[in-house]
């Protein structure tokens, strides 16, 4: 039997329930009085998932890079040769899917049909139908968008800033593979890394909109299949405290230098709870030194260091955790100076209190407003049960970071050999 | 959708709604896209954005509003057919949300007619030298930032060709030259001039009654002059006359390709939704002829799509194609309209095609920055049909009319961006450099 638990917050004024399918499954029901239904299907399974094994096997197996990815282009095809997409479509519903570092999501919005439309989403995702010849056809389409990514110099530039701070070859080759990684990917291979993380006991299904516990259950028990759980065992090499190199460059046709600090955080491997903590807090911190209102950005921005804004974040996962901080300059060097004197300054003077309670509020109202599309909830509620961790509990958590903790964090998090610059600059002349 | 009028004459649109936790205030100022104006005017919001008389700087401005909640503010520069939009917008979050009853409607409304109306100007009473001289580096370093961005840039020189000659193709930031030019002097005329002959639209979605809503605006706007304001006819080119290609050369790794077509309708055309749905099906979805053929079949790409400027009579096909595989590419593209024109497709694909234009209108409601866009554009356009209207004619095209729809559009230009062509083979090249 599926066992269900209700999550309430008063505050927030949302509710939803977290069922434990009999298939292994997590499932999230978040009702929302909206007229798009939202639903995504996750694996715990990304592009830093190359060694593996399931309990029991006797070896690791080691595969290319960019299988990941390559599998939620392939998952697509079904063994009756209509796409899903097309199923999709005749529902009138819109599909789409993505893969991340540690993530492969299946997703669809829809406006009726979305009974159907559930269905479909359960069944493909948990019947894979791979072919050699469907499998050489994706490695043209992957090239190209592998190309699409080499002209984007954002994109460049952040895989450059995670080769910069980062000596684990998982975390920082691209999510696509290379052109020549993905030659190497066999249907078998594929197959292969589907039975191990294409597992209900590995996934999550969250539901958003205005649909009934009822009827998700009634599709879901329908169209999952029931399999015995299994142990996944990934092998991921220790990641050094230390940064790889603390710059580095690349040459590409843009107007002017980009560039993207980070700074690494290795307290990453923390309880799911600790680590949530961590997160409110390092967020509540980059507003108070980096946002808008406050002195370092307006200082660079009005003596022309910073042309445009100062993009900021803080990026936890299973095993490291970075700041990044992203703008345009003429010279990235001196912003990247500035950028250590503030905090040097600040870690010597202390922060403003008035500012701490100014930017809790902040984060505060950013959280209220993710609940205003399904879409964003559900996709939230997802990056939060994934990390183990309950959404709606991190109103208080924020509540409850203190102006002492935050104060702490800077000193011991933001030292000077933790930072990595990766710049793009405009291709010289001649 | 309910329309006022505030004492000054200007129209406040309310869609009054609780489902959502935040509200979103605008107010957007419709002129003619003109040479002489379009990069003043863009210079002139990057500028009343540094500062207004009670908040003197950008840091004065973003605490107050973080201090409203995180009131998010954005400014407004786009194109509606030939006309430039310019404004502010607002989205804060509702009173039930705020645990210490600050008033954030009030304050955002405020701070809307602050940025407009009162801005931080010198004795003379002129823009702040100091001020325009930042700005204007500023707003250069984007214009020479275009490039970076590959895709958006050739979509945007195929306009820039395509269009030559009509107020649509002029860049809305103006160039370099342009900007270079302006003077505090001609800033400070041009905004006195801007607030006497724009079209002013407010927006407001959200749960505030209108009997609070109304009051608040008039007294954060009471200052905005008289203003007597100019019809703008957008002019549609209803057919291409003879294909231009272009060809440029960039350091990429992918070519991109954009064909710009005349799709043959304007917006407040009655049968407007045939077009909607032909781009739909031809290259509007994974579903699509397009997406199908040219990259499902043929894997030449990761991307290929059409989308529409409906308020300019446009359409474009886009995709990021290997160099030696352009004319393959072009070769299928053109082919698979042949085959739509020839109505080769089948009455699922025009359903698909019918049930995704149903399900993104539906969702239309969903959204307040997508209801706040589609309402004030048809407005402009003169056009009344509802979202929930459109769901229903969209349910009425035919197979023919989608044939007919088809028919009616016509190739105008082809854009190619490549990467260095190698030495020894001289190029096609038809360099077309302003």
């Amino acid at each position: 039997m599926s066992e269900c638990t209700v999550f309430r917050s008063a505050s927030l004024r949302e509710t939803y329930t977290k069922i434990k399918h009999k298939s292994g499954l997590d499932i999230y029901v978040f009702p929302k009085k909206l007229t798009t239904t939202y639903a995504i299907f996750a694996t715990r399974y990304g592009s830093v998932d190359t060694r593996f094994k399931l309990a029991g096997d006797a070896d690791f197996s080691e595969v290319p890079d960019g299988v990941a990815h390559f599998l939620e282009h392939k998952m697509f095809d079904n063994e009756d040769g209509v796409d899903s997409f097309a199923r999709f479509s005749a529902y009138g519903a819109d599909a789409n899917a993505y893969t991340s570092h540690h993530r492969t999501a299946y997703l669809f919005s829809c406006t009726e049909n979305f009974s159907e439309s559930l269905a479909e989403l359960l069944t493909y995702v948990t019947h894979p139908y791979f072919t050699p010849e469907s499998v050489a056809k994706e490695q043209g389409i992957i090239g190209q968008e592998i190309r699409m990514g080499d002209d984007n110099p954002a994109h460049r530039r952040y895989y450059n800033l995670l080769r910069a701070l980062f000596h684990g070859k998982q975390i920082y080759t691209n999510i696509c593979g290379t052109v020549e990684s993905i030659a190497q990917i066999t249907d078998q291979i594929l197959y292969d890394c589907c039975r191990v993380f294409y597992h209900p006991c590995n996934m999550a299904l969250v539901v958003c909109g205005d649909v009934t516990v009822e009827e998700v259950l009634t599709i879901a028990d329908q169209h999952l299949p029931m399999r015995e759980p299994v142990e996944i065992i990934r092998e991921y090499p220790p990641e050094p405290e230390s940064v790889y190199m603390p710059k580095i460059t690349a040459e590409m046709s843009v107007a002017q230098p980009m560039f993207s600090i980070g700074i690494k955080d290795p307290c990453a491997n923390h309880e799911p709870a600790d680590r949530l903590r961590r997160e409110a807090a390092f967020s509540i911190l980059c507003e108070m030194l980096f946002n808008k209102s406050g002195d370092l950005y307006n200082t660079l921005y009005r003596e022309g260091l910073l042309l445009g804004g100062l993009g900021y974040g803080y990026e936890s996962n299973p095993g490291y955790a970075y700041v990044s901080l992203n703008g345009n300059s003429h010279d990235p060097d001196a912003v990247l100076a500035r950028i250590k004197a503030a905090i040097a300054d600040a870690q010597q003077n202390g922060l403003s209190a008035t500012a701490f309670a100014r930017c809790k509020r902040v984060m505060y109202a950013e959280f209220v407003r993710d609940f205003d599309s399904t879409a964003d909830i559900a996709d939230m509620m997802l990056d939060f049960v994934f990390a183990d961790v309950e959404p709606l509990s991190y109103a208080e958590v924020l509540d409850s970071i203190t102006f002492a903790e935050v104060e702490a964090l800077l000193k011991e998090a933001f030292c000077p050999e933790r930072f990595a610059m990766s710049v793009i600059n405009p291709i010289k002349e001649g | 959708m309910k329309r006022y009028e505030l004492a000054n004459g200007a129209a406040v649109n309310v869609i009054e709604t609780d489902r959502f936790k935040s509200s979103l205030l605008s107010i957007n100022l419709a002129v003619p896209i003109k040479a002489e104006t379009a990069a003043l005017n863009t210079l002139l919001f990057c500028v009343l954005k540094q500062g207004s008389a009670n908040y003197p700087s950008q840091a004065a401005i973003n605490t107050r509003l973080d201090d409203l909640y995180a009131a998010e503010l954005s400014t407004r520069n786009y194109k509606r057919g030939d006309m430039q939009i310019l404004g502010f917008a607002v989205d804060f979050l509702d009173n039930c949300y705020i645990p210490d009853g600050t008033d954030v409607l009030g304050g955002s409304a405020d701070m809307l007619g602050e940025l407009l109306l009162h801005p931080l100007l010198d004795e003379s009473g002129c823009f702040r030298a100091d001020l325009v001289a930042r700005e204007k580096t500023m707003l250069c370093d984007a214009i020479r930032a275009q490039i970076n961005n590959k895709r958006a840039y050739a979509q945007r020189r195929c306009i820039e060709e395509m269009c030559r000659g009509e107020r649509f193709a002029l860049p809305l930031t103006g160039t370099v030259e342009e900007v270079d030019a302006i003077t505090p002097k001609m800033l400070t005329d041009r905004y006195y001039a801007l607030l006497r002959t724009a079209r002013v639209e407010f927006f407001f979605i959200g749960s505030t009654p209108t009997d609070v809503l109304l009051p608040r605006l008039e007294h954060a706007f009471a200052a905005y002059p008289a203003h007597s304001v100019a019809e703008v006819q957008t002019q549609v080119v209803r057919r291409a006359e003879l294909v231009r290609e272009i060809t440029e050369e960039q350091d990429v790794a992918q070519g991109k390709l954009v064909m710009g077509f005349r799709s043959g309708y304007a917006v407040a055309d009655p049968d407007y939704l045939h077009f909607m749905v032909f781009c739909e099906l031809f290259g509007g979805s994974a579903a699509s002829k397009l997406f199908l053929n040219v990259r499902e079949k043929l894997s030449l790409c990761y991307y290929c799509s059409a989308d529409m400027d409906s308020y300019k009579g446009l359409m474009f096909v886009s995709s990021g194609v290997a160099a030696e595989n352009r004319d393959r590419a072009y070769e299928e593209i053109m082919r698979q309209l042949e085959a739509v024109r020839g109505g080769d497709f089948t009455e699922q694909d025009l359903s698909n095609a019918v049930r995704g234009l149903q399900s993104a209108y539906r969702q239309l409601g969903d959204s307040p920055g997508a209801l706040e866009s589609y309402s004030l554009g048809r407005m402009l356009f003169g056009v009344n049909l509802t979202a929930e209207d459109m769901v229903r004619g969209f349910g009425k095209v035919t197979a023919d009319d989608v044939i007919a729809a088809a028919r009616r559009v016509s190739l105008d230009t082809v854009y190619f961006m490549r990467g260095p062509a190698c030495g020894a083979c001289p190029d096609d090249e038809e360099d077309d450099d302003e």
